[in-house]
C-alpha cells in the first residue's frame, strides 16, 4: 500500500500521534494508563467531568480541544475507530475517581461504533455504581431526513455542545442543568460538509471517493465517506456556500431575529484563505436573512487527514449559551481569552 | 468417520487459533468489500483483533470455556474498536454470558448447549444495536446460523452436520445483502448506492462459521 503520508507503521499511528501531541504539551496535557489522555492541570473534585471516546484521525479534534473549558478525558481508538468499551469505561472510571465520585458526562458522537462501545462502557460503569449519563451528539443534515434528526452522524457542530458542557462545567453547574442544555444546543444543530478531495485512509492506503479535478460532493462524512449524492461540478466559492447556507438553515428553521453561532470548520487541506472566502459570503448570506451571528469559528478543528473541503455549522444561542461560547478556554489547539 | 457430539476447552482454544488464520487470509477481501460500502479497513480490523487474541491463548489455558469466551469477547473489543470490535466482541461475550448463566461447570458442550450459546449472541448484539435483520448488516448471516443451530438442535441431528447448515445458512444470508440497501454504519449513508455489495460484517460473520465448521469436520475424520 504505497501512501504520501509521514507515516511509519500503521499499526504504529495511535500510539505515536498520542505520545506526540501530549509530549509537546507537558503544561496542557498528560497521558494516563492505556494512552487515555488527561488535563495535566485537572478540573476541581466536585465539578462535573466530561469523558470523550472517539477514533483518531481528525486531530486536532478532539484530543487537542482538550484542557479547561471543554472536556477532561478522552478515550483515543484506532484511526476513524472508536475505543473499544473497556478503554472508556477505563475513561468513565477514572473521571469518577478524579472528580471526588461526581456524576460524570459522557459525551458520544452519533456514528455507530461511538454509540455501541459508549453503551456497553456505561454499563459496565453503572454495573460498579458509578453515576454517568451519556448525551448523544449529531448534526449531520446529509445523513437523515428533516424528522429523524437523531440518525444524523455527529460532525464539527459537537463543537458547539462540547463548549457549552465544557463552560457549564467549569462553571460548577450540575450535571442534570449541563444535559438538559447540551440537548438544547444540540438540538438546534446543523451541519452540511462539502469535499473537493478526499483523503487516503492512513490504515489502508485507499480513497474511499473519487472526484475529477472539476467536482465536488455534498453531504460527506469526518471519515471519507463520499455520502449518499453524487458529484456536481464545482461553481463559485460564493455559489457553494449559497446551497450549503440555504440548506442548514431551511433544516435548521432559524428565522429573522435569531442570534446564531457559526462554525466553518475546514476538513483539513483547505486553505484558511479559502474559508474566509466562505465566510465573507456567509456573513451576506445572514445578514440578507436577518440572522445575527455571533462570534463565528473559523478554522481546521475536526479533520479528515488531508481532505479538502469544508463544513458549515449553525445553531442558535440565546443570551446564556452565547456567554457559555465566549466563556475562557484553554487548550491545545483551541483557546478563548474569555474577555 | 467418527462422529464428534461434543466441543470441549481444548477445542475452543483451537477454533481460536484457527480464526486468527481465517482472518489473516481474508483480510485483503474483507477489506476490499469494506471500500465499496464502508471506510476499507474491516479485514485489517478484524485480522488485528484476532491476532491479539491468539497471541494471549497460552495464558487463557486454564479458563473455563465461559472464561475463556469471555476473555476472547474483550479482547475483540479492545483490539479491534469502532463498530465491529463491539459487535463481534458480543457474540464471543453473548456465549460466555449463556454458559455463565446455564451450563457453569460443564466441560463438553453439546449440540443443544451451543445452539443456546449462538442465540443468545444473536439476542444481545441485536439488543445491544437496536438491530434487526434486512439492514445490511452480520446480522443477515447470523440470525439464520442461529436459527440453523437450534432447528438441527431439535431434529438431534449430528454436531457436524449443524455447523455445515449453520454455515451454508450464513453464507446464503450473507450473500442476501448484496441486494440489502445499508440502514446501519457507515453503508447507512450511501443509502441506495449501498445496493449490489456485500456487507463485510456478513462475510465475517460466514468465515467465523466456515472456520467452526471445518474444525469439526476435521476433528470428525480424525476421529475426536
Amino acid at each position: 500500500m504505497a501512501m504520501k503520508k509521514l507515516i511509519n507503521r500503521p499499526e504504529d499511528i495511535a500510539k505515536e500521534l498520542i505520545n506526540g501531541l501530549v509530549n509537546s504539551h507537558p503544561d496542557l496535557l498528560r497521558l494516563a494508563e492505556n494512552d487515555i489522555v488527561l488535563r495535566a492541570r485537572p478540573k476541581e473534585q466536585g465539578k462535573v467531568w466530561i469523558v470523550f471516546g472517539q477514533g483518531i484521525g481528525h486531530e486536532p479534534a478532539f484530543d487537542g480541544l482538550l484542557g479547561y473549558g471543554l472536556h477532561d478525558v478522552e478515550v483515543p481508538g484506532g484511526i476513524f475507530a472508536c475505543a473499544g468499551a473497556e478503554k472508556i469505561y477505563q475513561g468513565i472510571k477514572l473521571a469518577w475517581e478524579f472528580s471526588g465520585h461526581t456524576p460524570v458526562l459522557e459525551l458520544v458522537a452519533n456514528h455507530e461504533g461511538d454509540v455501541l462501545n459508549a453503551g456497553m462502557a456505561v454499563e459496565m460503569a453503572r454495573a460498579e455504581d458509578i453515576d454517568v449519563e451519556p448525551v448523544i451528539l449529531y448534526d449531520d443534515i446529509a445523513s437523515a431526513p428533516k424528522g429523524q434528526e437523531q440518525k444524523r452522524r455527529g460532525m464539527a457542530g459537537q463543537l458547539f455542545s462540547f463548549k457549552v458542557a465544557g463552560a457549564m462545567a467549569e462553571a460548577g453547574k450540575p450535571r442534570d442543568e449541563i444535559i438538559r442544555r447540551v440537548k438544547e444546543v444540540n438540538n438546534s444543530t446543523r451541519t452540511l460538509a462539502v469535499a473537493l478531495r478526499p483523503c487516503t485512509i492512513p490504515t489502508t492506503g485507499q480513497l474511499l471517493f473519487h472526484l475529477e479535478e472539476d467536482e465536488i460532493i455534498i453531504g460527506p462524512g469526518v471519515h471519507d465517506e463520499a455520502g449518499p449524492e453524487g458529484p456536481i461540478k464545482l461553481p463559485s466559492a460564493n455559489a457553494v456556500m449559497d446551497i450549503v447556507a440555504e440548506r442548514v438553515i431551511a433544516d435548521g428553521g432559524y428565522s429573522s431575529g435569531d442570534e446564531v453561532l457559526v462554525i466553518i470548520n475546514g476538513s483539513g487541506s483547505t486553505a484558511l484563505m479559502e474559508l474566509f472566502i466562505l465566510y465573507n459570503r456567509l456573513e451576506q448570506i445572514l445578514k440578507s436573512r436577518k440572522l445575527k451571528v455571533h462570534r463565528p469559528l473559523i478554522g481546521n478543528y475536526v479533520t479528515t487527514q488531508e481532505m479538502a473541503g469544508f463544513s458549515l455549522s449553525m445553531c442558535t444561542a440565546d443570551e446564556e449559551t452565547r456567554r457559555y461560547w465566549d466563556s475562557r478556554l484553554v487548550t491545545p489547539y483551541w483557546k478563548v481569552t474569555g474577555d | 468417520m467418527t462422529s464428534v457430539s461434543i466441543l470441549n476447552r481444548r477445542d475452543f482454544q483451537n477454533i481460536l487459533a484457527l480464526l486468527n488464520n481465517t482472518f489473516e487470509e481474508q483480510k485483503t477481501y474483507l477489506c476490499s468489500l469494506d471500500a465499496e460500502i464502508g471506510d476499507g479497513d474491516h479485514g485489517f480490523s478484524m485480522s488485528r483483533g484476532f491476532n491479539a487474541l491468539a497471541a494471549n491463548l497460552d495464558m487463557y489455558s486454564t479458563l473455563s470455556i465461559g472464561s475463556l469466551l469471555k476473555k476472547a469477547g474483550f479482547e475483540l473489543i479492545n483490539s479491534i474498536g469502532g463498530a465491529a470490535g463491539a459487535i463481534f466482541g458480543t457474540l464471543f461475550l453473548g456465549q460466555a454470558a449463556y454458559y455463565e448463566s446455564h451450563l457453569v461447570g460443564k466441560e463438553e458442550l453439546e449440540l443443544q448447549d451451543l445452539s443456546g450459546m449462538w442465540s443468545e449472541a444473536l439476542a444481545r448484539i441485536k439488543a445491544r444495536g437496536d438491530a434487526q435483520p434486512g439492514e445490511k448488516t452480520m446480522i443477515d448471516a447470523l440470525e439464520p446460523a442461529a436459527a440453523a443451530l437450534s432447528q438441527a438442535s431439535a431434529q438431534s441431528l449430528p454436531l457436524a452436520l449443524a455447523f455445515q447448515n449453520a454455515c451454508q445458512a450464513a453464507w446464503q444470508g450473507a450473500q442476501s445483502t448484496r441486494e440489502m440497501q445499508g440502514k446501519r454504519g457507515r453503508a447507512k449513508f450511501l443509502a441506495e448506492r449501498s445496493i449490489g455489495h456485500l456487507d463485510p460484517g456478513a462475510m465475517s460473520t460466514y468465515f467465523i462459521l466456515k472456520t467452526i465448521s471445518d474444525y469439526i469436520d476435521l476433528q470428525a475424520g480424525k476421529g475426536h
